[in-house]
């Protein structure tokens, strides 16, 4: 049962991570390898704003609001170029400009605050759940990564602009005929992504603490669970998140903890061989790319159509 | 096509251009290489940054034959010279095999590694960012592997590399032509890919795979070989390297050291070009050094560089030249036409 | 309703339109003709914003489309049917139709009306579009854009790849839609007989230049036209 407990506070921190770029990739091909670092400068600055004697709810306002408005000038500034692009040409290109940010954030907190650390200490005793003894500030974090993913679905699901992000997903020539503005769609997945990493601030902050360094590790857990989760599908990157945390914790309590990692990045690669498409499958309802831009592999369930038909008879693209 | 535009392209040369003209890119950047340690007067420094360099670059040639060739994007360069220089190591500091044993073993089993993580992704039909995550995770769990097993790797203090101590690697030119054979040796393996049928089977494969099995190339097989042959370079500079330096740890094969650079140097030099790798190892390596001074920000500064230098020239430094020089002279010849596929 | 005015288009150095003219009046029925690389997608799509010109005038309802995106177009009323139908495969061919109206509700009277048209698609209600066949997705395609109640429908060959009876089916569905509504239809096709049978006028382009314009039956009746898009004559 603790593992059960201590695997989800881990796995919804890391399905929020996995959710957040898991949002971008599918919308535009780009997979933002600058995420942990936003993650990282958020969270950083929203430790400067406690030192200083603000109060903790500020702290955590500004980490958010920060995560947003640097999600939001990144993608207004130096993607821009990269979206005039398409195909794998954009992919790529994306993933060296990301790259580069998160090298100039990352350059950026290492000078200025080399030592900073962003932690939300949660006053009182544990809390005794389910016969197990939490932390107070565990059981936030984990309600704080629920709340998140629960919005982020009912947003996605049940207004309209979450069906209008997920036509512009699934094609966005078909979106732009039936009156649906994709720059705007952009706007308001950048938005929500941004948000989504200031909560992996907020929720790490709470369960433990968010260091300088962390950013690259950040990134590459993201991207390993939006990538178990099948890439672009938001409910599968949710999933993953969840799961790769239960195998996180399990790994910890029997093969202890220096395996735990080995463990976890090993289950990672084999659901990724057995399942490219994602975790969940084919059979979801999760939004993804099907058309031919990017993600040629990924082919419809019953009939296919000509690129799909096409994709399976060849060997997948380069 | 000029021999520039051949060395821009990729493209094979043609029969005619004979065997001289189609080498010469290898030859003057190995000569020009070559050069480092006349010029570097003595200087132990320089001479040690130059075989970072040249081992950089060399892992950029694999690189660029796996993914700049045939679009799979092995994210386990670093891994695979781990392992290639960690077997020799240990199992020449060991058991105390030979060298001429114990390199070729671990070159082989690099190569193993490659070609069957290559399988897998070909098998399973992976798509490029697929196959980079698994090639990441791979790479992952060979650097946690040998964090974890103290007892044998030194876990993060590392390995002092006895083997080849006393051997001429150990002098620190001859290891830095040592190292600079075995680059010659990947580019002009490449150079001579390039020029085969392989050659334009990799082209094809790039360019549709389905058409070139259409075609009848043997898409998964040349794959699996672009992965093999790849491995056993990145396997044998990170092998020779070790030897060369004396000392192992992971940090000299991790991700963010080694795979980071490569891509980096690759993409900027111009991802399937000849000379890509040797323009960007060179590049990155000169930023590095520049930079040193800066301390703390340098980071920051290399990244707001290299953002610039790929939001400037996108598909990289060579083919920007390149057709920079193709244009030139075309409208010099009186005909101002752009390449194919300039646009 | 619509004007073209000596539109220029091509993609990269290949120029594809060479200063095309057309007028689409408010309840007319327009036929784009043309044989294959003739450029009637590419007009069709500078018409709904997909694709930008490189110079020429574009109107709609006296107002310049040119700074307007593909969104703004459609939401404005004109609506383009692609050839390649550009359905949401994921969703069902009901949440497809919803989507016609973005961002508005969809009347119910509008579904009905689709489903009126096209009684097929009422069997096929929560079927994922990516699984219909070719002619069923054209329905969506063509019912997707009529919820949105289009001033101007466009249509891009909506029966390639459609079995004679269903493309006789499709064009019996716009026949009524247009009695009934007596919408204003601009489409392109390769199938001489039907199109003419129900457009007032026609436009015949060749290598991006209006080569013939004038009524059905004129177009019907020329010689050069029968010869070259009938084979008789
Ligand atoms: N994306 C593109 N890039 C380059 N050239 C294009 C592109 N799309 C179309 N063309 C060229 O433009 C010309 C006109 O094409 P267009 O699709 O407009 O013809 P069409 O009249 O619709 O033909 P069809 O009846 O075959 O659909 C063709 O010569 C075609 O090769
Ligand atoms: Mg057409």
């Amino acid at each position: 049962m603790a593992i059960v407990l201590d695997g989800s506070v881990l796995g919804l921190q890391l399905a929020v991570l996995g959710v957040g770029i898991s949002l971008v990739f599918g919308l535009s091909g780009v997979l933002d390898l600058a995420y942990g670092a936003k993650v990282v400068a958020a969270a950083i600055v929203g430790s400067l704003v406690l030192a200083g004697g603000g109060p903790v709810l500020l702290g955590v306002a500004v980490t958010v609001g920060l995560a947003v408005v640097l999600s939001l000038g990144i993608d207004r500034t130096v993607l821009a170029p990269v979206y005039r692009r398409h195909g794998e040409a954009r992919v790529v290109l994306s993933l060296l400009v990301t790259l580069a940010v998160a090298f100039v954030i990352d350059g950026v907190l290492v000078s200025r605050w080399p030592h900073a650390a962003f932690s939300l200490a949660v006053a009182g005793p544990p809390v005794d759940v389910l016969g197990v003894r939490m932390r107070g500030g565990s059981l936030l974090a984990a309600g704080l990564g629920l709340v998140a993913l629960a919005a982020t679905f009912l947003l996605l699901h049940t207004t309209r602009a979450g069906r209008a992000i997920r036509c512009v997903i699934q094609d966005e020539e078909g979106a732009q005929l039936c009156g649906i503005e994709p720059a705007r769609v952009r706007t308001v997945v950048v938005v929500l992504s941004g948000a989504l990493a200031g909560v992996v601030a907020v929720a790490q902050g709470l369960a433990s603490s968010v260091a300088v360094a962390d950013g690259f590790d950040l990134t590459i857990l993201a991207v390993v669970v939006a990538v178990v989760g099948g890439l672009g599908r938001v409910a599968g990157a949710a999933v993953a998140g969840v799961v790769l945390g239960l195998v996180h914790a399990l790994a910890t309590a029997t093969v202890g903890a220096s395996a735990t990692w080995v463990v976890l990045l090993l289950a990672a690669a084999v659901t990724i061989v057995l399942r490219p498409e994602g975790i969940l499958g084919l059979g979801g309802r999760a939004p993804r790319r099907h058309t031919a831009r990017w993600s040629r592999r990924i082919a419809g369930p019953d009939r296919t159509t000509d690129d799909d038909a096409a994709d399976r008879a060849g060997e997948g693209r380069g | 096509m000029s021999l520039l535009d051949s060395a821009v392209t990729g493209a094979p040369l043609e029969r005619r251009e004979g065997l001289l003209r189609g080498y010469l890119p290898v030859v003057l950047a190995v000569l020009v290489l070559g050069l480092v340690p006349p010029l570097a007067g003595g200087s132990r420094y320089l001479v040690s940054v130059a075989t970072l360099l040249v081992v950089l670059v060399t892992y950029g040639v694999a690189f660029n034959v796996v993914f700049g060739g045939t679009g799979q994007l092995l994210l386990c360069i670093g891994a695979l010279a781990a392992v290639a220089a960690y077997t020799s190591a240990l199992l020449s500091g060991e058991l105390g095999w030979p060298l001429a044993i114990t390199l070729p073993l671990g070159v082989a089993l690099a190569t193993t590694g490659g070609a069957a993580l290559s399988w897998l992704a070909v098998r399973r039909r992976l798509d490029t960012i697929f196959v980079g995550v698994v090639t990441l995770t791979a790479s992952l769990v060979v650097h946690n592997l040998l964090l974890g097993r103290r007892e044998l790797t030194g876990g993060e203090t590392g390995l002092v590399v006895q083997a080849g101590s006393g051997t001429a690697l150990r002098d620190p030119v001859l290891g830095y032509y040592a190292v600079l054979a075995l680059l010659a040796v990947g580019l002009a393996g490449h150079r001579a890919i390039q020029r085969s049928a392989l050659g334009w089977a990799f082209r094809a494969i790039r360019d549709d795979a389905e058409a070139a099995a259409l075609a009848g190339i043997d898409v998964a097989r040349t794959k699996v070989l672009a992965a093999a042959v790849a491995s056993a370079l990145a396997g044998a500079a990170g092998s020779l390297y070790a030897h060369v330096e004396g000392f192992v740890s992971p940090t000299t094969f991790a991700f963010a050291t080694v795979d980071v650079r490569v891509i980096v140097a690759v993409a900027f030099g111009g991802l399937g070009t000849l000379l890509g790798p040797v323009v960007g190892g060179v590049v990155v390596t000169l930023l590095d050094e520049v930079l040193r001074p800066l301390g703390q920000l340098r980071l920051a500064v290399y990244g707001a560089v290299l953002l610039v230098l790929f939001l400037a020239v996108p598909r990289g430094a060579v083919p920007a030249v390149g057709w920079s020089w193709h244009r030139a002279t075309a409208r010099w010849r009186g005909r101002g036409t752009s390449p194919a596929g300039g646009r | 309703m619509l004007e073209v005015r000596d539109l220029h288009a091509g993609y990269g150095e290949l120029a594809v339109l060479h200063g095309v003219d057309l007028s689409v009046g408010v309840g007319e029925v327009v036929a784009l003709i043309g044989a294959n690389g003739a450029g009637k997608t590419t007009l069709l799509r500078c018409v709904a914003g997909l694709h930008r010109p490189s110079a020429g005038a574009l109107t709609f309802d006296g107002a310049p489309l040119a700074a307007r995106s593909a969104a703004a177009i459609a939401r404005a009323g004109l609506r383009l049917v692609p050839s390649d139908r550009r359905l949401f495969p994921q969703l069902t061919v009901r949440e497809n139709l919803l989507l016609g109206a973005h961002p508005r509700r969809v009347a119910s009277a509008d579904l009905r009306r689709v489903t009126a048209l096209f009684p097929r698609l009422a069997e096929r209600w929560g079927q994922r579009a990516g699984t219909l066949s070719g002619g069923e997705q054209q329905m969506v395609a063509v019912g997707r854009a009529l919820v949105g109640r289009p001033r101007l429908l466009v249509l891009d060959e909506p029966t390639t790849g459609l079995a004679p009876p269903l493309a006789a089916e499709l064009y019996a569905a716009l026949a009524s839609l247009r009695t009934e509504t007596g919408i204003t239809v601009l489409v392109a096709e390769q199938q001489l007989p039907r199109v003419l049978a129900m457009a007032e006028r026609g436009i015949v382009l060749e290598r991006g230049r209006v080569r013939h314009r004038g009524s059905s039956t004129e177009l019907a009746d020329d010689p050069a036209v029968r010869r070259a898009y009938l084979g008789v004559g």
